[in-house]
């Protein structure tokens, strides 16, 4: 099984091949469960998000027609549920305020350490949208076309919301930037 | 060029090529504005630092607890598809025999119904159908049964108005099968009694 593609393993899945479809979780929940983990900044609800996700995809195989990887399919998924689930707990009001410094580590140089912390928190108070897309550009390393896939929205949407995410996180952390 | 519009390609670059036209406006106008160049080095050091953060940790043990667990619920998924009485529609060859059977039992019908053997009505459900029709068929001209059975009928609907609530008449009301036995003549008749009745 290791040693098929993806979209080969998506083939024996989609007859019910259990194994096949574990393979594919192995080698994509990482990074999905990290994209999430960003967003929800809470472990147990990451790891309910992502299990969700796999076995969404896993019931929906059908559906997947293959137009784009099963890599962006998943992610695609993943983002979705967890936009979502986020909306509902703005909604409930029972947002969990962990604080951001338990989930990361900074360095020791006290200046450089507070800018981390600062821009964490920063990121933590963008907007769902514009935090996913920054997540996915930046920590995930996605070009503008490839997060537009797994947002489900156009390039010119990302690249608009990547440039108001940082006029936020410019504005926050203006006194850590220094001037020039 | 506003301060905008090369801020929003100054964004653009830090996550990706841009064109070079766009790259030769933007050098341009860095030169001489002074906020557009503070933004390009404040945006370049956000993106600089936001990837030097820690990336949430994902230990080995975790993620091979995650797929344990995942491997669990897949097979009880399946478990739970083959339960279902219907799952031997999944097989598509049961199909082949289902159609065989189908067809068989097609052509007895049609064989049987040739022949007489089959009346239609053995196969209708049950239904009002044309009953009060036929009972108005039955009756013909003779007035006094006429009268008898729309006094019968609308006797009923009366009832019916007193003791059915507004919803249950409604739901009555959107039932079109149930008027549309009637003829034309026949619901004449029954207005006639109604109105008779609703005098007296």
């Amino acid at each position: 099984m290791e040693a098929l593609p993806d979209d080969q393993l998506v083939a024996h899945a989609r007859k019910g091949d259990v194994d096949a479809f574990t393979e594919l979780a192995r080698r994509h929940q990482k990074k999905v469960f990290q994209t999430v983990l960003w967003m929800t900044k809470n472990q147990q609800d990451a790891d309910d998000l992502c299990q969700e996700a796999f076995l969404h995809a896993y019931k929906h195989l059908k559906n997947f027609k293959q137009r784009s990887s099963f890599y962006t399919w998943i992610y695609r998924i993943a983002v979705n549920l967890t936009l979502n689930f986020l909306k509902r707990k703005m909604r409930e009001k029972k947002r969990s305020q962990i604080p951001v410094e338990d989930c990361f580590q900074g360095d020791n140089g006290t200046l450089r350490k507070e800018l981390r912390q600062k821009l964490n928190q920063a990121i933590d108070f963008l907007p769902d949208p514009y935090k996913m897309s920054f997540v996915l550009v930046v920590f995930q390393g996605m070009s503008h076309s490839q997060a537009s896939e797994v947002l489900g929205c156009s390039e010119n949407t990302v690249s608009w919301r990547m440039f108001k995410a940082r006029k936020m996180l410019q504005k926050k952390l203006l006194p850590y930037l220094g001037g020039t | 060029m506003k301060c905008q519009q090369i801020e929003r390609w100054l964004s653009d670059s830090v996550d990706g090529p841009i064109s070079k036209k766009e790259k030769a406006i933007i050098d341009a106008h860095i030169e001489t504005c002074t906020a557009c160049r503070a933004f390009r080095n404040q945006i370049e050091k956000i993106n600089e630092e936001a990837k030097n953060l820690d990336a949430p940790e994902v230990s080995p043990a975790q993620s091979r607890d995650f797929v344990s667990r995942l491997r669990s619920a897949l097979i009880e998924i399946g478990e739970e598809k083959n339960k279902g009485v219907l799952h031997v529609f999944r097989n598509k060859w049961v199909f082949v025999p289902a159609s065989v059977i189908m067809i068989s039992l097609f052509i007895l019908i049609f064989v049987f119904y040739e022949k007489g053997d089959f009346q239609y009505e053995e196969f209708s459900v049950f239904s009002f159908g044309n009953a009060v029709e036929e009972i108005y068929q039955d009756i013909g001209s003779d007035l006094v049964l006429q009268k008898a059975f729309n006094s019968l009928v609308s006797a009923s609907i009366n009832e019916m108005l007193i003791t059915a609530d507004w919803d249950e008449m409604l739901n009555l009301e959107d039932d079109l099968l149930l008027w549309e036995e009637f003829s034309e003549e026949g619901l004449g008749n029954l207005e006639l009694e109604l109105k008779k009745d609703r005098n007296s």
